[in-house]
């Protein structure tokens, strides 16, 4: 798999394996290679680069967890298949949706210590990141209305109803992209629904 | 805190439930409701548990010796005064909850904790006819079900309750193995509402009946997530009739905004009357 390259940035969970680089090493990577994006970040941050890597006509997977993948398959044509790490467990399992199968990709994916988890259901911040991010926006909403403390809202989820996390400890360090895929909701569903809580709106 | 005798009133599942955990807990329970023979039903149920939790050497023959001696039954006209803690765990009507706490409150001595195990209503409006003195002493405690199993519970203060009240049954449950978690009196508590999105962004998720779709889902929460139930799986376990219950509550408790906003797939599974495990068809099918 001598073509194929990854690309982390601060936001990447994943481990690096292989040929791997940053959003600004994009030089490096031969035209046509096979690259499985892992970044993060805002939306035209992600389309620059999925433009950069079309335009060195790369065949691309990428990390679409904040986003609508359908219209990034609908924008990108070389997007061969759509996945959601950004808020990986310690189970370091992920959601995949296959627009291109491809054996060497997934063995690549095994190689960097996760295991797929096929879908075939394409939603706006996929399946476990959109429920998730909505569980943590309402446990904000109570904080900021003082109902109990971090601690307790998250002991409450944790024994009351056995969630493998608390919201706040689940979300630490991940804010942003609980922010960005609520916001993306919001945008696409004008559903009030997905207001964001003013915490969170800080890390947009 | 100093906690010897609580009278626990309502003998259904949560009240009988919380009797046989505090008593277990080191505590004289009088366990009371207005129909007898359901009280004596509770009864038997808890002492046949106790028996199970022998055998399978949980505790041991004195240990359940013990708690046979302090559980005691009462019909609720008989109630005396003298208990530390009072647990109201009766059907949720706010009405009839109300007229049982002042009928309480002209009863029991005045030292009195006065709890509510709601999980749909405001304590303080449970508590708004009684002396001033009693709400001082009013707070919710809710527990989880299976009450002898789950560890949370939500100690609801209002602002009439006093803080330090709260702050003691909270080291007590503490003490006693439980994770009590302090909340303040608003609409469905920490887990109901934090927890509405659970099923809530699921069912948006599917939108409509998919059970492609509706597997995929349960999957994902399971394997990816590590949740031990899929939402859909386990409003089949609740009940989607109850789940769609809860839900409407909370959302008419918070002026019907967006967020609690119940799903049209919920209300349709209702009318259809696929209500999960107990009709044998919901989300899924049951033999």
């Amino acid at each position: 798999m001598n073509n194929f390259y990854s690309l982390h940035d601060n936001e990447s969970q994943v481990c690096k394996v292989g040929n791997y680089f940053t959003p600004n090493e994009l030089g490096q990577i031969p035209d046509g290679s096979v690259v499985i994006d892992f970044t993060g970040g805002d939306k035209n941050h992600k389309k620059s680069l999925l433009k950069n890597l079309s335009e060195k006509n790369c065949i691309i997977y990428s990390d679409l967890t904040c986003f609508n993948p359908e219209e990034f398959y609908a924008e990108f044509p070389k997007l061969y298949g759509v996945f959601s790490a950004l808020l990986l467990t310690p189970k370091n399992k992920i959601e995949l949706h296959w627009k291109n199968y491809s054996k060497d990709v997934e063995t690549f994916f095994k190689e960097s210590k996760l295991e797929l988890v096929p879908i075939k259901t394409l939603s706006i911040g996929f399946i476990y990141p959109r429920i998730l991010a909505q569980i943590i926006n309402e446990a904000y909403f109570a904080l900021a209305e003082k109902i109990a403390t971090p601690e307790d809202i998250d002991r409450a989820m944790l024994f009351g109803v056995n969630y493998p996390q608390g919201p706040f400890a689940w979300s630490k360090g991940r804010e942003a992209v609980i922010a960005r895929l609520i916001n993306e909701l919001k945008l696409n569903t004008k559903n009030k629904r997905y207001d964001l809580c003013e915490s969170l709106q800080s890390y947009l | 805190m100093q906690l010897q005798n609580v009278l626990v009133i309502g003998a259904g599942t949560m009240g009988s439930g919380i009797a046989q955990w505090l008593v277990q807990a080191g505590l004289n329970v009088t366990l009371a409701d207005n129909n007898y023979e359901q009280t004596e039903k509770a009864y038997t149920n808890i002492h046949k548990s106790w028996q199970d939790l022998l055998t399978k050497k949980k505790f041991s023959e004195t240990q359940t010796a013990q708690f046979k001696k302090n559980l005691q039954l009462q019909k609720l006209n008989d109630v005396t005064a003298d208990f530390d803690l009072v647990i109201e765990a009766i059907i949720e009507d706010l009405g009839i909850k109300k007229k049982l706490f002042q009928e309480l409150d002209a009863k029991i001595q005045t030292s009195s904790i006065f709890a509510s195990n709601t999980s749909s209503f405001s304590i303080e409006e449970i508590a708004k006819n009684l002396s001033s003195e009693r709400k001082n002493k009013f707070i919710g405690l809710h527990f989880f079900n299976p009450a002898t199993v789950m560890k949370l519970v939500e100690i609801i203060q209002t602002p009439d309750s006093n803080p330090e009240i709260a702050q003691d049954l909270y080291q007590w449950f503490e003490a006693k193995d439980k994770k009590p978690a302090l909340c303040k009196d608003s609409p469905a508590f920490i887990v109901n509402r934090v927890a509405r999105n659970f099923y809530g962004e699921a069912l948006r998720i599917v939108e409509q009946y998919d059970l492609e779709k509706i597997k995929e889902v349960d999957l994902v929460m399971k394997e990816v997530a590590g949740f031990k139930m899929g939402p859909f799986e386990l409003m089949d376990l609740i009940g989607i009739d109850i789940n769609y219950s809860v839900t409407t509550s909370v959302w008419n408790a918070y002026k019907k905004i967006d967020r609690f906003a119940p799903h049209s797939l919920q209300k349709q599974m209702v009318d259809e009357n696929k209500l999960g495990k107990k009709t044998k068809e919901g989300f899924y099918q049951y033999e």
